[in-house]
């Protein structure tokens, strides 16, 4: 290869990448080891993907993808069930708004593994929606409280997650919440004390 | 076909977990570097492994499991960018940002970073995606040209381009 027939930039780039053959690699050596432009050109593009490495991707959360099965499978037996669907977002709602409740409130020894049910039932998206949506849910659950529930709502929008909440449980603490949540989807809580605070039926 | 797929196209419950354990990470980053947004990435491939779900019946192709996946996620993705507005950075708006930068200091890897970032939004989707699959993934062209639904003269010209054009919109600038 003469140092003037410069190799197309596209065969640089195989260069640089390491993705020539032995013997084309060779040849576009034999042509760098002349050609002050080409090098330049390598030079640069080393720079570039030198540079190109420090683009990071955002880890979400373990639990974001320990829960994406269970999302996919009950999204996609929701569709077509009416009038279910749209009863799912008040109900986990309300759920989800006395779980938080406890949790702020400091109880991380109380209620929960229905974790999962609402989980699988609603995207991040669904769950502040339905909070903010659902002020009477909220209410109910809270007593009378709708600085309450912005303080709910701005918490998952702050932490842009309910897997961070789910993080920052342990085991234990994880298990009594789906339990607890379990319990809030089938009903089985009353209202009890001057808060309004949803307990267990046996308590 | 291998045999998660066949369990998978057969209805299997666990393979349909263990596909998902196996390339949710792949896919988000894959989402994440095309749409370049954290949540609309998670957003998205939770809607990619609803759409893997659904048609999991449907896959009996010949390629690999992993391609067939990333084809559904950059279609969505693709289709998603297609209804946003353009989120593209005019070129001549990135040299400024050269000449600003700083030459040293604590301010200077995040600031190379967001520069990096903005460059790589600037690329038209699909070179991204192929640059994404080829740099970050190590993906072939032939896995590249399946995942797409290109040729592979089609995986390898978008990827020269995209290089080039990384290449000029970071001139001068060099990594860590």
């Amino acid at each position: 290869m003469k140092h003037d027939d410069h190799p197309e930039h596209g065969r640089l780039i195989d260069f640089a990448e390491g993705d020539l053959a032995p013997e084309d690699a060779s040849r576009i050596e034999a042509h760098l080891a002349g050609c002050q432009a080409c090098r330049d050109f390598v030079r640069s593009l080393e720079s570039t993907f030198s540079a190109l490495e420090m683009d990071r991707v955002p880890e979400p959360p373990e639990s974001f993808f320990e829960y994406l099965p269970a999302r996919a499978r009950a999204r996609a037996g929701r569709s077509g069930k009416g009038l279910l669907l749209k009863l799912i977002p008040g109900v986990a709602s309300a759920a989800l708004v006395s779980l938080l409740m406890w949790w702020l409130a400091g109880n991380r020894v109380a209620p929960v593994d229905g974790v999962e049910m609402i989980m699988a039932e609603m995207t991040t998206g669904e769950i502040v929606e339905a909070v903010s949506s659902e002020p009477a849910a909220g209410g109910m659950l809270m007593g009378d409280s709708a600085t309450d529930l912005e303080e709910i709502e701005a918490y998952l929008l702050e932490t842009e997650s309910i897997y961070d909440l789910l993080d920052s449980m342990s085991e234990a603490e994880r298990a009594r919440f789906t339990a607890y949540l379990e319990r809030s989807m089938s009903g089985d809580l009353e209202t009890s004390g001057p808060s309004g605070g949803y307990m267990r039926k046996e308590c | 076909m291998n045999d998660l797929g066949r369990r998978l196209a057969e209805g299997d419950d666990d393979a349909f977990t263990d596909v998902v354990h196996m390339y949710s990470r792949r896919v988000y980053a894959l989402c994440y570097r095309v749409l370049r947004d954290e949540e609309e990435a998670k957003d998205m491939v939770q809607e990619v492994f609803l759409r893997v779900y659904s048609k999991r019946a449907s896959f009996k192709s010949k390629s690999s499991l992993y391609t067939w996946i990333y084809r559904i996620a950059l279609n969505m993705c693709f289709s998603y960018l297609k209804r946003q507005r353009a989120r593209t950075v005019p070129f001549d708006e990135v040299e400024p940002m050269l000449a600003q930068r700083e030459s040293s200091g604590p301010g200077r890897e995040s600031e190379l970073r967001a520069m990096v970032g903005r460059a790589m939004e600037n690329l038209p989707p699909k070179q991204r995606a192929v640059f994404a699959m080829r740099f970050y993934d190590k993906m072939s062209f032939k896995d590249i040209a399946e995942a797409m639904g290109t040729s592979l003269g089609a995986a390898k010209a978008n990827h020269h381009f995209a290089v080039e054009k990384l290449r000029q919109m970071l001139k001068g600038v060099d990594g860590p």
